[in-house]
């Protein structure tokens, strides 16, 4: 068995795992814990004693301790309080990666020879780190969270263990150097360290443990080409990483990436369509160069401001790193939520700005054989592209969930150019809230939007008409659409549709009817102000 | 055994742009399981939309991508209930425009978008093809550049997606035109789906629809649940033709899944020959 490859870097990590505890502003020895969607985040030393864990149920953490303070999570506070740190750790390496915040990691050799070894770099860092988090600080203590620890050793997931072993002994934690030291450490572990610290899938690794393979150990010492044949690519870089080799050095990146890219609209724009597009220009030009440095963007922070200076920004994340047409779906969406959470903004739009926050190596995708992205959806996207560039970018359409109870309300056509093709989850997602007064059964094949015009006449040829009280004049014997007539063999109706009454210039008021022509077409109509329309038909 | 048509879907998943044959949706078993690739399909009839949906369902469902030109009245839940996979199609509603726009309507609004003039040449997007009649306001120049327009959407669709379907404003094509697209649908081995009868393309299958009544539908009570709907397959490429009557959506009620009141009196009801749609309705009404 060979070990390919550059010698694995020495890296050294810094971790608080219970950071957001400090963030709360706990105080040595009070309980706090941490919430996230009821689910357990982050607890302090005294709440875990009291055996609360992370991921925990709310409940079940405050049977444990029905004492403790339970605070939000509140990521965008995190980050900010972390801030100090970071800057007070990059005063001692100059190149560091902060993973989230209360985990960063660093390449380790420079700084270690500056410093007259790596266990004297490693104190004087967990100095400096306490020091900076007491001075100003968010309020909280480090002992809240249990401390701050600095692992060193090669690679990131055993410099990461080291770190984690390193917060509970208040010491830093330096592995010996040497693969072989560094594989004899890992050995021992069990296989759960690879998805709570490596990064590995859940599934796969208590797939690992159903199939007896209880330590690090035990998987390391199976042949690297038998694991990727039967587990393939992720089981293959759980082997590395039990084996004491990193898939790749840390993704050093300096800390102000300093890729921001924005446009400003000469006037202000009051149609979010038009704000969608020009993002859609920023955004290819950002992706495309950072792929042009092999690198992808997997945070974005995007910022839409408007004429009056109301601002709305937000954080989007997307561990696989987003494509130009993720980030677009992104702003599309948070200009939509932006709109949809009330009178926000009182004027147009006039800047947008795109942030990388977070940029990694790209490695590149593989269409997959079962599933997943094949060469028909490579082939389709490159033909979306091309119809894009025949037609106009707003004329290629693609199917949206909308919300609404008439039939064209339900599913609605959306600019292929602002969509992700590659991933509809989102945008084909169930939507919100039920529409009681939805018109059941098969729905209809063809739908007339605008609705357009017919008549429809009773057996004497007089218009049927719906009163007030929502009884028909009389029973619809024929109707007349294009000009021609046609008889009417069964039909049912009206059903009242009274919707937004509270809002005048959207308030609608009808009644729906389903009707049969002559040659089995079902039209769906609808008599509103005494005027038929045909809303959709069943061709 | 009857799983294992399903599963061979599934583990096919994505492959199907390496097959012949084609299956078709699950309306059409028992008229058109499967067409071979680069195959012309006319839908026509009373429920010509229909029709087209279930074929492209069947590919679709094994990962093809569906792309639609000139059917902007498409209903999107129908053809996600048909089994199209709606994250896999894509729609061109107008011809790469040469003049006019039309301002996009505002689905709210009915009565300011009812009232306003459409432009000749765009109003008969929305006829369904069984009614289109060409309108008569359109010169025929306005004619002729449009269906070049449309060619070019439909040789980038058949370029690009494993199923293209030519909606009604597609009618218009000339016929050395279609030839051209249809050489094109045989060598990369397309499903071509017109909706409503396309005199310029030179259909391999016909698929006849006649609608012999819904159920659930009464004089003034009721609600359509299903309709019973007269299948014919035919065409060139059909070496025995078919017709079956299907109840459709499939309904899980004992009453309503009775067959048409025509084939009752019958102690075996035989597929064929169908009873005349205006007689049926005649005895039914």
């Amino acid at each position: 068995m060979s070990v390919s490859g550059a010698p694995i870097a020495r890296v050294g990590v810094l971790c608080c795992p219970n950071w957001p505890v400090v963030v709360a502003g706990a105080t040595a020895g009070e309980a706090v814990i941490v919430l996230r969607a009821n689910r357990v985040v982050a607890v302090s030393v005294a709440a875990g004693d009291q055996g609360v864990t992370i991921g925990m149920r709310r409940r079940q953490a405050q049977a444990c301790s029905p004492g403790a303070r339970l605070v939000a999570a509140d990521p965008d506070g995190e980050a900010r309080a972390f801030e100090p740190l970071v800057r007070a750790v990059a005063t001692m390496v100059p190149r560091l990666e902060v993973t989230e915040p209360g985990l960063l990691g660093f390449l380790a050799r420079g700084p270690a020879r500056y410093f007259g070894g790596e266990t004297a770099m490693a104190t004087r860092m967990i100095e400096l780190a306490r020091r900076a988090v007491g001075a100003p600080g968010p309020g909280g203590s480090l002992d809240a969270a249990g401390g701050v620890g600095v692992g060193i050793g090669h690679g990131r997931f055993a410099a990461g263990i080291a770190a984690r072993r390193s917060v509970r002994t208040g010491a830093p934690v330096v592995l010996d150097e040497g693969i072989e030291a560094t594989r004899r450490f890992l050995a021992d572990l069990p296989i759960a360290a690879l998805s709570s610290i490596g990064g590995v899938p859940v599934e796969l690794v208590e797939l690992f443990a159903r199939l007896g393979l209880r330590r690090l150990g035990q998987l390391a010492d199976l042949d690297e080409r038998d694991v990727l044949a039967r587990f393939a690519e992720p089981g293959r870089s759980a082997h590395r990483l039990a084996r004491g080799l990193d898939e790749r050095p840390a993704d050093v990146t300096d800390p102000p990436v300093g890729r921001a890219v924005q446009h400003e609209f000469p006037e202000p724009v009051h149609h979010s369509d038009i704000v969608v597009f020009q993002a859609r220009r920023v955004a290819e030009a950002l992706i495309d160069g950072l792929a042009g440095e092999g690198r992808t963007c997997t945070r974005l922070d995007v910022l839409v401001e408007t004429e009056h200076g109301e601002r709305s920004r937000r954080v989007w994340c997307r561990p696989d790193g987003l494509s130009a047409a993720a980030v677009v779906e992104r702003v599309r969406w948070q200009l939509d939520g932006w709109a949809a959470s009330g009178p926000a903004s009182t004027g147009g739009i006039t800047r947008v700005r795109l942030d990388p926050v977070e940029v990694r190596a790209a490695t590149g995708t593989q269409p997959g054989m079962w599933g997943g992205r094949t060469h028909a959806d490579e082939w389709a996207g490159r033909a979306v592209h091309r119809l894009v560039a025949v037609v106009g970018e707003t004329e290629v359409h693609v199917p949206a969930r909308g919300a609404g109870r008439l039939p064209g309300e339900v599913l609605t056509w959306v600019p292929a150019a602002t969509a992700d093709l590659t991933d509809a989850t989102e945008r084909l997602r169930s939507p919100a809230g039920p529409w009681p007064g939805r018109v059941s059964g098969p729905p209809p094949t063809v739908i007339h939007d605008p609705p357009r015009p017919m008549v429809v006449h009773d057996a004497d040829n007089q218009p049927v008409g719906v009163d007030g009280r929502g009884a028909v004049s009389a029973a619809p014997a024929g109707m007349l659409i294009d000009g021609r007539r046609r008889s009417v063999t069964q039909w049912a109706g009206p059903w009242p549709v009274e919707q937004r009454w509270w809002d005048p210039t959207m308030a609608r008021r009808l009644a729906r009817f389903q009707l049969v022509a002559d040659d089995g077409r079902l039209i769906e109509a609808a008599v509103e102000h005494r005027r038929w329309w045909m809303l959709a038909e069943h061709g | 055994m009857t799983a294992l048509p399903a599963l061979q879907a599934a583990l096919t998943g994505g492959a199907a742009a390496r097959q012949r044959i084609v299956p078709m949706g699950p309306l059409l078993a028992g008229v058109l399981p499967s067409v071979a690739r680069g195959t012309t399909i006319s839908c026509e009839g009373a429920a010509p939309v229909a029709a087209a949906l279930a074929v492209a369902a069947g590919p679709s469902r094994s990962g093809a991508w569906v792309g639609v030109a000139g059917q902007a009245s498409l209903g999107l839940q129908a053809a996600a209930e048909a089994g199209v996979a709606l994250e896999r199609l894509v729609a061109v509603h107008r011809p790469p425009a040469v003049a006019v726009h039309r301002p996009p309507a505002v689905a709210t609004d009915v009565t300011a978008t009812g009232h306003r003039a459409h432009p000749a040449h765009l109003a008969h997007l929305a006829h369904p093809a069984h009614l289109a009649t060409r309108p008569a306001a359109t010169s025929d120049s306005d004619l002729r550049g449009e269906a070049e327009r449309w060619a070019e959407v439909l040789a980038v669709m058949v370029d690009g997606f494993d199923v293209v379907l030519a909606g009604s404003a597609t009618r218009a094509l000339r016929p050395a035109a279609a030839r051209r697209l249809q050489a094109r649908v045989q060598s990369r081995g397309v499903v071509l789906v017109t909706i409503g009868a396309h005199p310029a393309f030179a259909a391999d299958v016909r698929l006849d629809t006649t609608v012999l009544g819904w159920v659930g539908l009464g004089e003034g009570h009721g609600l359509a649940l299903a309709r019973h709907l007269d299948l014919h397959a035919h065409g060139r490429r059909v070496p025995r033709p078919r017709r079956q009557t299907v109840l459709t959506p499939q309904l899980q009620l004992a009453w309503a899944s009775q067959p048409w009141p025509a084939q009752q009196a019958e102690p075996e009801p035989a597929p064929e020959p169908a009873p005349e749609p205006a007689a049926v309705l005649a005895s039914a009404g």
